[in-house]
């Protein structure tokens, strides 16, 4: 039985062992971890928290595969994305997290997670920068260093908020481009 | 595969500018898509680059903003025509040097690094400046270094055009000898 075909067996044994085999947990977390990492980095604004979180989620979805308690395996991802919110919201409202297990038994490699968003080449984007007009700088820094608000930002360069999600659109394409992504 | 959602929405989904039910939404599909869950990847990482990022060409606000999250500056002033020694010391962040012009009648200004025989390393076009502030900021940083040639060119030019409202240009230079501990 192939990884995938074993997993699926595996997660729709309602009240089953639903056992699957390592190589199907390997995948299952290597498929969710960058997901579960974006999703905390973006509610989290936090690197550590992100990993965190992926390291909680996913040994919430190992659990729950292991005991047969995810109904609807041809969504893992809606199981996933819904115990994310729950565990963001539950760190918002000050409450202790869930660590019910040990970190050991997450079967993903360190070198496994997801890479860490340092790949970035700093002199690169700093070059890039440099490059932006002077309004689309000044819009994205605003935005990504000082978290404010297109309304904001807008009464502070006397222009409409619509006008600077339109600069910042395309400042922030300009720089994917500058420092070698794929096209946007 | 490409990914359906715009890029648009991805740079409005983390700059946090997107309305609850759409971010919402978004995060339904990006959970099951996996080119969108890349491309989102690609903007995050822009994201958090720029939350980070120092600007070559900075304003006074800048580098406030650097002193208060701990960043360390050395100043190095400089005037026009001078070649001025810069050492960028160990427990220094970010080396500044200071170009000190008259920006009050300036509409535009741009910022070109030359090594010593004239050769265009980098030019900004359209720097950022305050009028007030008397001078142009150059924040060196380390990672620098890693550009070849920059590597190759310590010792530099920095040539001011400052462009006024009736289009009249005013250029100095500057001559900066870098040193790095």
């Amino acid at each position: 039985m192939d990884e995938r075909r074993e997993l699926q067996h595996g997660v729709s044994e309602p009240g089953g062992s639903g056992a699957i085999g390592p190589d199907a947990e390997r995948e299952l977390c290597e498929r969710f971890a960058q997901r579960i990492r974006l999703y905390g980095l973006r509610h989290l604004g936090d690197e550590a928290a992100a990993a965190d979180l992926v390291q909680d989620v996913l040994l919430v979805l190992l659990h729950s595969v292991r005991e047969g308690r995810i109904q609807d395996p041809a969504h893992l991802e809606r199981f996933v994305l819904g115990t994310c919110r729950n565990l963001v919201a539950k760190i918002r409202r000050g409450e202790q997290r869930t660590r019910t297990f040990e970190r050991a038994a997450l079967p993903l490699a360190e070198d496994g997670l997801p890479p860490a968003f340092s790949h970035l080449d700093a002199a690169r984007l700093g070059s890039c920068l440099g490059h932006l007009d002077a309004r689309g700088l000044r819009v994205v820094l605003l935005t990504f260093q000082e978290e404010r608000s297109a309304e904001e930002i807008a009464a502070e360069l006397g222009t409409t908020p619509g006008n600077v999600r339109v600069i910042r659109h395309r400042a922030m394409a300009a720089l994917q481009r500058c420092v070698g992504g794929a096209e946007p | 595969m490409s990914c359906p959602v715009d890029h648009e929405t991805l740079v409005a989904y983390w700059a946090g500018d997107l309305p609850r039910a759409e971010s919402d939404a978004l995060e339904d599909h990006l959970f099951a898509c996996d080119a969108c869950t890349a491309a989102s990847a690609r903007v995050a990482a822009l994201a958090h680059g720029l939350a980070r990022a120092l600007p070559p060409i900075v304003r006074p606000h800048d580098l406030e903003r650097l002193h208060a999250h701990g960043g360390r500056t050395v100043m190095n002033e400089v005037l026009p025509g001078e070649a001025k020694p810069a050492l960028f010391s160990r427990d220094a962040d970010v080396l500044v040097h200071r170009l000190a012009c008259d920006l009050g009648h300036t509409q535009r200004l741009s910022v070109e690094i030359q090594a010593l025989d004239g050769t265009t390393l980098e030019i900004f076009e359209d720097a950022p400046f305050d009028a007030e502030a008397g001078a142009v900021l150059v924040a060196c940083q380390r990672h620098f270094l890693e550009v070849d040639r920059f590597a190759a060119n310590l010792d530099m030019n920095f040539v001011l055009r400052r462009r006024d409202a009736e289009g009249r240009e005013t250029v100095d230079t500057y001559v900066v000898l870098h040193r790095f501990e």
